[in-house]
């Protein structure tokens, strides 16, 4: 069993004044993983929202992954009507996504109680973590 | 925007409380605020504003980096970021796309 992966995310606007000045404003981050665990849950969700649960993911060995203290986490929600992805336990972080675009944020050491937001309309859920062993 | 901050932390508004400037060097301002990325350590930062018709001014977003990017879109318009260190002090660096 071996992990490889990666995680890049790269914000950058050219900011220009006519030809005399330009100001580049940037955020990038990327890291790739050798080791450790990833889980990832897809499902489809109509107005209600509700949890998401992660308990029966296995790896490609047919293992069933745990993640006791996940460090990255990503979202995406496929419909154009925005969804929150709310921890519902101790961290309390909230990310957004509408017309799939990824959400993304680091946890602080703790696992998460995911609870997907009611809204308008139907669509796909996609939530993805990577944690230590 | 960036700098340091304590668990205390700082607010900034995205209408008035901006002190980057553009190219041009002009102090930008929001209208609406549509993305939020942050990059720090041990750093929290939290969105609020006004959601429909709501009274007072909600609780958005809140994302945790601690050396890595973390980007959310944002709901509605975004009327004030909360920017506060986890645990001891923190630096981070944000930033806002939007109208």
């Amino acid at each position: 069993m071996s992990l490889d992966g990666r995680i890049n995310v790269d914000c950058l606007f050219h900011d220009r004044s006519g030809s005399e000045r330009l100001k580049i404003a940037s955020l990038r981050s990327g890291t790739r993983y050798t080791s450790g665990e990833v889980v990832i849950v897809t499902g489809t969700a109509d107005w209600t929202g509700g949890s998401i649960e992660f308990g029966g993911y296995r790896n490609a060995s047919g293992s069933l992954v745990e993640l006791n203290a996940p460090l990255r986490l990503a979202f995406v929600w496929s419909g154009s009507d925005r969804r929150e992805l709310n921890d519902i336990g101790d961290q309390t972080f909230r990310l957004i996504s509408s017309n799939n675009e990824v959400a993304l944020t680091q946890l602080q050491d703790t696992e998460p109680v995911l609870s997907l937001s009611s809204g308008d309309g139907t669509g796909t859920y996609t939530v993805l973590m990577w944690g230590p062993h | 925007m960036s700098g340091s901050v304590d668990t205390a932390g700082i607010s900034f508004a995205p209408d008035s409380g901006i002190t980057y400037r553009n190219a041009s060097g002009q102090l930008v301002s929001f209208s609406s605020v549509h993305a939020l990325a942050i990059q720090g350590t041990d750093l929290i930062v939290e969105a609020y504003g006004y959601a429909g018709s709501d009274e007072e001014p909600t609780y958005f977003s809140s994302l945790y980096s601690d050396g890595e990017v973390s980007v959310t879109r944002l709901p509605y318009v975004a009327l004030s970021f909360r920017v506060r260190a986890a645990n001891d002090n923190s630096t981070y660096a944000i930033m806002l796309c939007g109208t």
